[in-house]
């Protein structure tokens, strides 16, 4: 798992934008909550947008792929029928990595978490990348919590330019 | 008087502009239906729910309106007809009346008001909330993911709606007139048919599927100009709304052409 630090808010969508425009090459997932949700899909149609849209898939076995996924992160299988607006703060960062997740991509980039979680939502989101973290994984986020992420998971700091001309080649 | 002038030209050079850019849009669109891929799950999904939205929700109040609209515009032509001794001319204006000129305009505007308004909110929103920035980050074309599937379904629900008034406002009038004169119902379509010429054809269809396309792509284009904020909203389904109305008023002034 690789952190990127970062500076200012105008430094953060400059990353996004060259992200953005890197994956018309490369195959990327994002979470952040600035990418919301489709509103007028449930949840599982959200998940399966991307997918579904770029590769052929068969919806019935997506749907237990899914299922199993939700319980496999401890979340309520019963929000596959819901919306944007009936998921709390984690459910909606698992919705989003799922989304990204079974997109295919090369990496999963999360931008900007720890603006959203605090208290026991913190704690459930870094008990995940404890459980779950994996090379494909890129954290985006504020140098002002550095601490925070020392202090719960292990990571390698990366900086920005140098990982995408070594890593994002397209 | 010269700020009038000036006013006066602002207006035609802000109406030139947002046409050209309309149909700027429109060639965009186009190019993309013909690759339009229909049957990709993602897009089918958006498609059958417009379709259902649209065309099917609609009935419940479609039917009682092309039914009641039948019965009174059908009865009164005949009672109309009958006392001036011209009832042969029914099927004639019959076709005219309802084919060539009610069926499409009263579906357009039931449309519009209807879906057009929830289709340009619902774009607007969707700007603002950021929901087509998630679509570009994962390479999906909001052409063809969002757009095309409304258009088509615009087309289609239009058409077969239009159809479908033509018959039930037919029905509606023949039991009035069955009332009023002895005929049956196979003699009036036999004078409805008699009259149904190839021009009726072309311009029911060139009304239907016309004010299909614009009942979703004006609202659509007029939307996706609302970016920031949420004031942006009203003041584009207001736009979108006129827009479309001079768009039917262009249908069915170059429909007297055919």
């Amino acid at each position: 798992m690789k952190i990127i630090f970062l500076e200012t808010l105008r430094e953060l969508n400059e990353c996004y934008n060259k992200l953005n425009e890197k994956s018309r090459e490369v195959r990327l997932g994002f979470v952040w909550d600035r990418l919301p949700l489709i509103s007028n899909l449930s949840v599982l149609e959200n998940i399966m947008l991307p997918s579904g849209y770029h590769d052929s898939i068969k919806v019935k076995d997506m749907v237990d792929k899914i299922r199993d996924e939700l319980k496999r992160y401890n979340v309520n299988e019963n929000i596959l029928h819901a919306r944007r607006n009936d998921l709390d703060t984690f459910q909606m960062f698992i919705v989003k990595f799922l989304q990204a997740k079974f997109y295919n991509p090369e990496y999963i980039i999360f931008i900007n978490l720890l603006n959203l979680f605090v208290g026991e939502e913190e704690r459930k989101l870094f008990d995940f990348f404890r459980t779950y973290g994996s090379e494909k994984f890129v954290i985006l986020d504020y140098n002002g919590y550095e601490s925070i992420y020392r202090k719960n998971i292990k990571y390698e700091r990366v900086e920005f330019y140098q990982w995408v001309t070594r890593d994002l080649k397209g | 008087m010269n700020e009038a002038i000036g006013r006066l030209g602002g207006f035609f050079v802000n109406s030139f502009i947002t046409l050209s850019l309309y149909l700027n849009f429109c060639k965009n669109v186009l190019a993309k239906l013909i690759r339009f891929k229909l049957f990709n799950p993602a897009i089918f999904l958006v498609f059958l729910r417009q379709v259902y939205f649209t065309g099917v929700q609609i009935m419940p109040i479609f039917f009682p309106i092309s039914l009641i609209i039948g019965i009174a515009l059908v009865g009164l032509l005949t009672k109309f007809l009958v006392g001036l001794g011209a009832y042969e001319q029914i099927g004639q204006i019959l076709t005219i009346l309802i084919i060539r000129e009610l069926a499409p305009l009263l579906t357009a505007v039931l449309l519009s008001l209807r879906s057009s308004t929830a289709v340009s909110a619902e774009i607007a929103v969707m700007n603002i909330m950021g929901e087509v920035d998630t679509l570009n980050a994962y390479n999906i074309d909001p052409v063809d993911y969002l757009y095309l599937p409304r258009i088509v379904s615009g087309l289609i629900c239009m058409f077969s709606l239009a159809t479908f008034f033509s018959f039930i406002a037919i029905i509606g009038g023949y039991f009035v007139i069955s009332f009023q004169m002895n005929i049956t119902f196979d003699f009036l379509l036999t004078l409805i048919f008699d009259y149904l010429n190839f021009s009726d054809i072309i311009c029911f269809l060139y009304k239907t599927l016309l004010l299909g396309f614009f009942v979703m792509s004006i609202p659509i284009f007029t939307s996706m100009s609302v970016k920031n904020a949420n004031t942006e909203i009203p003041i584009a389904l207001l736009k979108g709304m006129m827009r479309l109305f001079y768009g039917i008023i262009f249908v069915e002034f170059t429909g007297f052409l055919i």
